[in-house]
């Protein structure tokens, strides 16, 4: 590697830094929403990193369109994530969630949440995985409909069609564990 | 207005109110089924202007759609109360993923070794096993030579069968000595073969 191609890489590098710091909290965010778990949160946005220094070829500036693409790339790896652990542990966890749904598990003194809050966490569990990557993106990362459309790749109308079924399902479990 | 016309809006609006439906000729006419369809866009102001001024209005009025609004606005209250600290998920990378980013970026084929470690590590043991064939073939450690000696002919080396009487001792041939085309009888002795021309 010539003087040139290293100064390239560490500007590269730089730029690196600075996408990560901009986007590393909003994409864990919305990862630990998907997975109910920390760790693989940090490994799904690593990976999704790791794939965009790999595979970005503009300029690596924070911008709609590179928030967008992290948005899906990171939402893919969890897909994975998930698939993998379907396979081994998962089956077992759900299985116990499925027995117990609305149960508000003990996370120590310093967890706030409400038994309501907890039980809406329940209820977004139950969705479809689609269905709750729009309820996320949209209630918690505040994404437009057409900023949904374009990290999802669905339309803008077929976006407000799930959202609106989601919710639906959403409040009727909550009817029916008497949160609302 | 006609009895007939009353139930039809009951069946739609549920709570017996006409208002909503009783629009002008060429202003929009929203069922109840409509407006709640789009009242999560409406609640979220996803929805365009005139539409949410319709949806807004049928609201006012409608006792059912202010329900499933209530409905919807509380489920939005409770997931707006966990946020992510309160969930117990983190707003940034470890330290330990961090510098695996760094490892990756900066040492692509080690990084590709952590993630597949098996697949490497079966690639290494096929690369070993072959390796050590090689040599061992070319080196030809795990067999013995031929070691050269002379042939022993057992009978006639000119194929005429050889009378002996029972418990004489039986002839031995050996092939000829290389350039003197000689034939050399050798006989059994006891632990050894003796030899005569």
């Amino acid at each position: 590697m010539n003087k040139e191609q290293k100064q390239a890489q560490t500007q590269r590098l730089a730029a690196f830094e600075t996408v990560v710091s901009e986007y590393e909290a909003a994409l864990l965010r919305y990862a630990g929403r998907i997975l109910h778990n920390d760790n693989a949160a940090q490994d799904v946005v690593q990976n999704a990193f790791i794939r965009l220094f790999k595979s970005w070829k503009d300029d690596m500036i924070p911008s709609p369109k590179l928030s967008s693409w992290l948005y899906r790339v990171t939402h893919n790896c969890a897909v994975d994530y998930l698939r993998k652990e379907s396979r081994r542990k998962l089956l077992h966890t759900r299985h116990a969630d499925e027995q117990d749904k609305f149960a508000v598990p003990n996370r120590g003194k310093g967890f706030r949440i409400s038994e309501a809050a907890e039980g809406a966490v329940a209820a977004l569990k139950t969705l479809k995985l689609r269905e709750q990557q729009l309820v996320v993106l949209k209630v918690y990362e505040e994404k437009s409909y057409k900023e949904i459309s374009e990290i999802t790749g669905l339309t803008v109308s077929n976006v407000g069609y799930i959202l609106h079924h989601a919710m639906k399902k959403m409040a009727t479990e909550l009817k029916k564990a008497k949160a609302i | 207005m006609k009895p007939q016309g009353n139930k039809k809006k009951q069946a739609r609006c549920g709570n017996g109110h006409a208002d909503s439906h009783n629009g002008n000729n060429g202003e929009m006419r929203m069922k109840c089924e409509e407006i709640q369809a789009v009242l999560f866009d409406y609640m979220t102001r996803e929805l365009g202007g005139a539409r949410s001024d319709l949806v807004h209005e049928h609201l006012r009025k409608c006792r059912e759609c202010q329900k499933a609004a209530g409905e919807i606005e509380a489920t939005l209250a409770l997931l707006g109360q966990t946020s992510a600290e309160e969930t117990g998920i983190s707003t940034s990378l470890s330290d330990r993923r961090r510098e695996r980013m760094v490892r990756a970026i900066e040492h692509p084929l080690l990084d590709w070794i952590y993630v597949h470690h098996i697949i490497a590590s079966v690639v290494v043991a096929v690369v070993v096993i072959l390796v050590s064939f090689i040599v061992l073939y070319k080196t030809r450690l795990w067999r013995d030579p031929p070691t050269p000696g002379p042939t022993i002919i057992i009978g006639d080396p000119n194929g005429k069968p050889e009378q002996r009487e029972p418990g004489s001792e039986v002839p031995v041939f050996t092939r000829p000595a290389p350039g003197t085309g000689e034939v050399r009888r050798a006989t059994h002795g006891e632990g050894s073969v003796s030899e005569e021309k």
